[in-house]
């Protein structure tokens, strides 16, 4: 079962940006499943140390497809985080399309967060 | 390169933790109302291991360990947690033990990874921790004695995280663990990845300067209650 469900216009391409609210380091994932072939593929892969623009676009896809973002999250040991994840098409910000993952890192300093979106 | 240690690190590591302590133990007499805290007799003498800033200076203050420690994420978090700290009647409960860090509770005060590395000002409100706990009152067991403390790292040359050679290494290796399909779990990579780039960046700089400061006072509760007269714990 997806944790967010997002309206989308078909005709647009997804913009999805990572952007990093604490003093950590995020690596991310993006994958897309488009029906057919119903397989996940790799949009984009990156981190947010690196000072290369942490936003990914998406081609247009259909009502029924799924997004699904990984987070591995890293800083001082037991240290909150707080990482926004905005989904917009046409330059606006989808409804519901603002996601803040917050936590705290365990005793090595890591932490991860998969998210799985249904696009309707 | 080999960090060197000078007679001003030693010192800046040393001063403000007696500072700290003398803080602690000092902030109830200071208010000009209390009596000596029976608490603050151990911290009296200055072994070797209390010259450390204490992590959390409210329970230090309150001579206080707790076996568990509540860390709020959100500010909805932090007021749930002060609420559970006040039962049905009013009372303060004992043996609370609270521990925030307030740039994270405040929208705005956060400071995103770039603006860490390049502001000292978010730098040190990004690492202040408020500790906040309550104890029954030594020797009187209706009252509840509340500590609260402040612990502020003004300088720290040997936090890996202000380093942008440190966190894009830190970027790179967490990469290399990225999961092949959503829903698989990679979390023992990252920390063994986060493991093998730390704890050789920690060793290389164990005596960088550090500038830590402490602060704790507190307050008696009298039968524990929160409306009902309030004095500074001796």
């Amino acid at each position: 079962m997806a944790d967010v469900t997002l309206r989308i216009d078909p005709a647009a391409s997804i913009e999805v940006n990572f952007v990093v609210r604490s003093k950590h380091v995020v690596a991310y994932r993006l994958w897309v499943k488009t029906t057919p072939p119903a397989q996940w593929q790799v949009v984009a892969d990156g981190h947010t140390a690196d000072h290369i623009p942490d936003l990914v676009t998406v081609p247009p896809v259909s009502p029924g497809a799924q997004l699904a973002f990984w987070l591995g999250i890293g800083g001082d040991p037991n240290s909150q985080y707080e990482v926004l994840v905005t989904i917009s098409q046409n330059g606006k910000m989808l409804e519901d399309g603002s996601l803040i993952e917050r936590g705290r890192t365990n005793e090595k300093g890591v932490a991860e967060v998969q998210v799985l979106i249904d696009l309707t | 390169m080999k960090p060197r240690t000078t007679l001003l690190q030693r010192l800046a590591l040393a001063a403000p933790t007696i500072g700290a302590l003398h803080i602690a133990g000092l902030a109830p007499a200071a208010a000009g109302q209390a009596v000596r805290n029976p608490n603050a007799d151990a911290a009296a003498v200055k072994t070797a291991e209390q010259f450390a800033t204490p992590e959390s200076p409210a329970f230090t203050f309150l001579n206080f360990a707790p076996a568990t420690v509540t860390r709020p994420n959100t500010p909805r978090d932090f007021v749930a947690a002060l609420a559970n700290g006040i039962d049905e009647t009013g009372h303060v409960r004992q043996g609370i033990s609270l521990e925030v860090t307030p740039a994270y509770l405040i929208p705005g005060l956060g400071a995103g990874l770039d603006a860490y590395q390049t502001s000292q000002f978010k730098r040190i409100l990004s690492n202040t921790q408020l500790s906040l706990a309550t104890v029954r009152a030594s020797g009187d067991t209706a009252a509840t004695d509340l500590g609260v403390g402040l612990r502020l790292t003004l300088v720290d040359r040997g936090d890996p995280m202000a380093d942008s050679s440190f966190t894009k290494a830190l970027g790179d290796a967490m990469l290399s663990c990225k999961p092949r399909l959503p829903g698989e779990s990679v979390l023992p990579c990252l920390g063994e990845q986060a493991d093998k780039l730390r704890a050789p960046y920690l060793k290389s700089h164990w005596n960088s300067t550090r500038l830590t400061v402490a602060f704790a006072t507190g307050l008696r509760f009298d039968q524990s209650q929160v409306a009902g007269r309030l004095r500074m714990p001796p």
